[in-house]
């Protein structure tokens, strides 16, 4: 055993370049596979830990409605339900006026009437700076650093604010630091008051406008819900935020990294694969001698295992550490974009890593079992001899098997429908690629049988040469195939990039038909404000129409994102959709009776037709109600995870449990507009954005998710151009004896740069244009998987990207051959014949 | 008659670590047009270094090597190519066929390294083909050939661009007898009915019968030259 283990330790280190790629690629892609994987729980962390900053560690809000008899109410019916709740913590939300100095324009603060007791239970806060905070009652406010320094006010000076039309100076008796509801403050300043004097001020003493509600066990949560929503039946009764929320979040960003992680496994699976290829081949005489000495088959397999175990091993537990360095860039990353404001949460899970291990074991293994198989098959007289015929005919079955896996993977993703839509469309793109790789012989045949002519025409007898050279040559088959799924990844990516990117833009510009969105009003604010908003100058019109997230189909066990309620009349004003169908009658259609227009993506994500019926739970107090399918268009709004209805119907069935958004059109400069707006209705509480703001914010969310796809595939790339370059010399060092038969029959050295260097450009152009064709077919594959999950993309393919990708393919090639072929041509002709 | 390779002190050395080993020392020969030579001598006497010299594959360390007096140390790596295209044939013990052409392609080489028409040169080929008796083999792989055969399209390669010298390395050292039989008659028929050099590298006397002078190597010098005939 202790010989084997030496053996296998010797060979492993005799050839350094090549263990070096091997352990390359476990550690990249278990590196990647780790990082992928803790993103998920990361990501859903950090949104959990985001939306936690509002919410804090509650379970359940109780909030007014439009429907509700009076803003406030009384705890009492809550405390009914206190066995099952570990608190029920009212508090009372209002907004305050603060001017800083006269004559300056008044800021609106947040005010969050709270004890000190319920706040550190429910969002628990800490101090930089405090002034006789131990008894938190009468006057005294706690405000934010940010505010403090913004404003120059410190612990112990006094604040004077409107509330309610009354003015108050309030003792600052707390500096609070950017935690719980101070961590983002970019929306607006938050404050911290005694609920008392809250009360007071309203006239509503006891009373609060809003509870948050923490279970004792997650478990009773849909039954304390229920016993509250009766209770508060007239009150928005709802979780704080659901864990479907959080999946689908972190789904729509982690899905684009699974997909580069599978397509960079399965590079890496083929790199190891033809790396073990070369070793089973150098192995085959030791092999023999060993079986010749009395080795059993299963003694020689084990070798070959333990080498393929060892490399797995190594590279699996670089890769963890490789991982944890790449999972700490990504939360980085991700917290200054989608999760601003939660931090870097980086959740290194020891399950994973032993999982991490497994895989790289696992793909170390499977990548080498082929060739291993292989050997098994051989008759122990011809290893013994080394009499293996070293080619295999080519066989019917390839092809047969790649033109079936690229149909399938074609077809399948358009009847794939519901839950298994997701499974099926990944099986598809990975069997594509697959089915490529079948392929590469064959279009290599057929590429040399299609161009011979034009070969020796343009290149001469050399040309002819060097196309005859690419048959069977399998050096060369490997570096086309890597060729073939960098490009084809790389295309992939990048055009999900951009098309993403382009597709989020082309909401404000194509779909948009206003300057200024509001939205995030207080409740009862939107009516008024939608009136009041005529007075501004430069307002030329103002829509308001309703929105509501994660709406339950129950007869369809699935969700739509976002329902917006709509006026029919001003909606195609405001906002573009487009149909196949002509929409006039069908959005007349939703005023009459209960019907709804869907996009294409949730037509294909439930497989409808025009007629169903849609259950749908629009709010939590009231059962499922039918709604007709009428119709289906596209939008690019919430990746097409949406649905119009009318804004009758709406509100009628979501019982005022919705947000309102208001869209502003202006004849002035929306930022000039937008100010006005603050500044004559800041009292409201509000979030205000002009279009390019908000395009701005889109930009600035994603920047750094997409730059990390980049990354991941930078990282896939680096290891497939090391695997083609050491291909390269791969190919050189076993088609040595070929190059100096060639020489010794009269090829002189120019003639062989010049063949080799047609060889590697007919392979680099090859590969950048069956790159780009296989990278088409995966980038539709990925759009079908990102409809799965609900974003609904459309692949915008760049003819310029596509001519860079083939240069760059050619480039590579011809650079990878360079040093080979100059090292080929010095070579001696009677040493390189005589080279075994 | 014509002298179509002449050597004139004629010196090879390799360093070998840091060892200067001399493997021939100064050969002085010269070969007749129509001759068919055989280079006999122990392992080690320099025989294969001596032919692979005058086929220009490798370069002396001293001295001159003349094939129809040109002086091949002088020539550029391009004319020493085409010479080896056009005035010379190689045969290998281990026949050197590149495996991924066919025996059609791997015969039509010299031809298409020249930048000649391969059309042109099908009725030559179909000829050689008769000739090596393979002509319903040409579209195999030198794969799904037997080691006779191969050697047998080594032979029609080194033919099809009619260079007047032919020069073998153990061209039956890797055949079984029979087969080993059937090749030298092939190039001693090609001698007689084509009037072409050959130089054959040989460990064996029977082998050397077929040829008209046998050329004797100890120790990389010249010890014994003699007349067959």
């Amino acid at each position: 055993m202790g010989l084997i283990f030496k053996f296998v330790l010797k060979n492993i280190s005799e050839k350094k370049s090549r263990t070096l790629l091997i352990i390359l690629s476990i550690l990249i892609s278990s590196g990647l596979f780790f990082s992928s994987n803790a993103f998920a729980a990361s990501i859903s962390k950090m949104y959990d830990e985001m939306l936690r900053l509002s919410v804090g560690t509650s379970d359940i809000i109780v909030k007014a409605t439009m429907k509700s008899p009076s803003q406030f109410f009384s705890l009492r019916y809550a405390q009914d339900c206190s066995d099952q709740t570990q608190y029920v913590i009212g508090t009372i939300n209002e907004s305050a006026d603060y001017k800083p100095m006269i004559n300056e324009q008044s800021v609106a603060i947040n005010l969050e009437g709270i004890t000190l007791e319920d706040l550190q239970t429910w969002n628990p806060i800490s101090f930089s700076a405090t002034y006789h905070l131990n008894s938190f009652v009468g006057n005294k406010i706690i405000i934010s650093q940010n505010t403090a320094s913004q404003y120059g006010l410190k612990a112990g000076d006094t604040l004077d604010l409107t509330i309610n039309s009354n003015k108050q100076r309030f003792l600052i008796c707390g500096i609070a630091n950017p935690v719980g509801i101070f961590t983002d403050e970019s929306k607006g300043l938050n404050a911290i008051v005694p609920k008392d004097v809250l009360g007071k001020l309203y006239s509503e003493e006891g009373k609060v406008n809003c509870a948050y509600v923490k279970v004792k066990k997650s478990a009773d949560l849909p039954q304390v819900i229920n016993s509250l929503s009766q209770a508060y039946n007239k009150y928005d009764v709802k979780e704080a935020f659901s864990p479907e929320q959080i999946a689908s979040l972190t789904n729509q960003i982690i899905t684009p990294f699974k997909l580069v992680v599978a397509i960079v496994t399965f590079m890496c699976m083929f790199i190891i694969y033809s790396s073990f290829k070369v070793i089973i081949a150098e192995r085959l005489p030791v092999i023999g001698t060993l079986r010749s000495v009395g080795a059993t088959r299963r003694t020689t397999n084990f070798i070959l295992l333990l080498e393929s175990a060892l490399y797995g091993a190594i590279g699996g537990l670089l890769g963890c550490g490789v991982g944890i360095g790449l999972l700490y860039l990504m939360s980085s990353a991700i917290s200054s974009g989608f999760a601003q404001g939660a931090g870097v949460s980086v959740q290194v899970n020891p399950l994973l890593l032993l999982s991490t291990l497994i895989f790289a074991f696992i793909l170390c293994l499977f990548s080498s079992l082929l060739p291993i198989i292989q050997v098994l098959r051989i008759p122990v007289k011809d290893i013994v001899l080394n009499s293996v015929e070293k080619v295999k005919d080519k066989k019917l079955i390839n092809v047969v098997l790649g033109l079936f896996f690229l149909t399938t993977s074609i077809v399948v993703p358009k009847f794939a429908f519901g839950k298994m839509a997701i499974v099926a469309d990944t099986a598809c793109l990975v069997i594509s690629i697959a089915g490529i790789f079948l392929l590469v012989p064959y279009l290599i045949s057929w590429f040399i049988k299609l161009t011979e002519g034009i070969y020796t025409l343009v290149f001469g007898n050399i040309g002819t040469l060097a196309l005859k050279n690419l048959r069977d040559n399998k050096s060369m088959m490997t570096s086309l195939s890597l060729l073939i799924i960098g490009g084809a990844s790389l295309l992939m990516v990048n055009t999900f990039c951009s098309s993403l990117t382009k597709q989020l833009m082309s909401i404000y510009v194509d779909y948009q038909k206003f300057d200024v969105l509001i939205e995030k009003m207080d409740n009862n604010v939107d009516k008024n404000l939608e009136h009041l908003l005529y007075s501004i100058d430069g307002v030329t019109g103002v829509y308001r129409y309703f929105e509501k997230d994660d709406i339950k189909i129950t007869n369809k066990n699935g969700s739509i994102a976002t329902i917006a309620g709509i006026d029919i009349t001003k909606h195609l004003d405001y906002m573009r959709i487009d149909s196949n169908m002509n929409l006039t009658d069908e959005l007349k259609q939703l005023e009459s009776e209960r019907s709804i227009l869907l996009t294409y993506t949730l037509r294909d994500k439930f497989n409808l037709k025009i007629g169903d019926v849609l259950n749908l739970k629009m709010s939590e107090d009231k059962g499922p109600i039918p709604y007709t399918v009428i119709g289906f268009y596209n939008t690019a709004e919430s990746f097409g995870d949406m649905a119009l209805v009318s804004e009758k119907y709406f509100q009628e069935d979501t019982g005022g449990q919705y947000n309102a958004r208001i869209l502003v059109k202006t004849s002035k400069n929306p930022r000039d507009v937008e100010n006005a707006i603050k500044n004559d209705y800041g009292q409201y509480h509000f979030s205000i954005e002009t279009r390019q703001e908000e395009q701005a914010g889109i930009l600035h969310q994603i920047n750094p998710i997409l730059s990390l796809l980049m990354g991941f595939l930078v990282l896939a790339m680096f290891i497939g151009l090391i695997g083609i370059f050491n291909n390269f010399i791969i190919g050189f060092i076993s088609r040595r004896r070929s190059l100096g038969i060639l020489r010794s029959v009269g090829m002189n050295k120019l003639q062989m740069m010049k063949m080799i260097l047609i060889e590697s450009a007919t392979v680099g152009i090859l590969g950048g244009i069956t790159g780009v064709l296989a990278g088409i077919l995966l980038a539709n594959n990925m759009t079908y998987i990102l409809q799965a999950i609900s974003m609904r993309i459309v692949m915008q393919y760049s003819l310029s990207y596509m001519a860079a990708s083939i240069i760059v393919s050619f480039a590579v090639a011809v650079i990878a051959s360079v040093c080979p072929a100059l090292k080929a041509s010095q070579n001696s002709i009677i040493q390189s014949i005589k080279f075994e | 008659m014509n002298q179509v390779i002449v050597t004139q002190n004629l010196f090879k050395a390799y360093t070998m670590g840091t060892l200067n080993v001399e493997i021939l020392k100064d050969i002085n020969i010269s070969i007749n047009k129509g001759e068919f030579v055989s280079i006999m001598g122990p392992s080690g006497s320099g025989k294969s270094t001596l032919l692979y010299l005058l086929g220009g594959l490798d370069r002396p360390t001293s001295g001159s090597i003349k094939i129809n007096d040109k002086e091949l140390s002088s020539m550029s790596d391009k004319a020493e190519s085409a010479m080896r295209r056009r005035d010379l044939g190689f045969v290998f013990q281990f026949y050197n066929l590149v495996p991924n052409l066919s025996v059609e392609e791997n015969v039509l080489l010299p031809i298409l390294l020249d930048g000649k028409k391969a059309k042109k040169y099908h009725e030559r080929l179909n000829e050689l083909l008769e000739l090596i008796g393979l002509a319903d083999r040409k579209n195999h792989t030198p794969r799904e050939l037997s080691g006779g055969q191969q050697q047998r399209v080594a032979i029609a390669r080194a033919l099809i661009n009619d260079p007047e010298i032919i020069l073998a390395d153990e061209p039956i050292g890797n055949l079984d007898s029979k087969t080993g039989i059937e090749v030298m008659k092939l190039l001693k028929r090609i001698n007689l009915e084509k009037s072409k050099t050959i130089i054959q590298v040989t460990h064996s006397s029977e082998s050397a019968e077929y040829g008209n002078r046998t050329i004797n190597l100890l120790d990389g010098r010249v010890c014994q030259q003699s007349n067959e005939e």
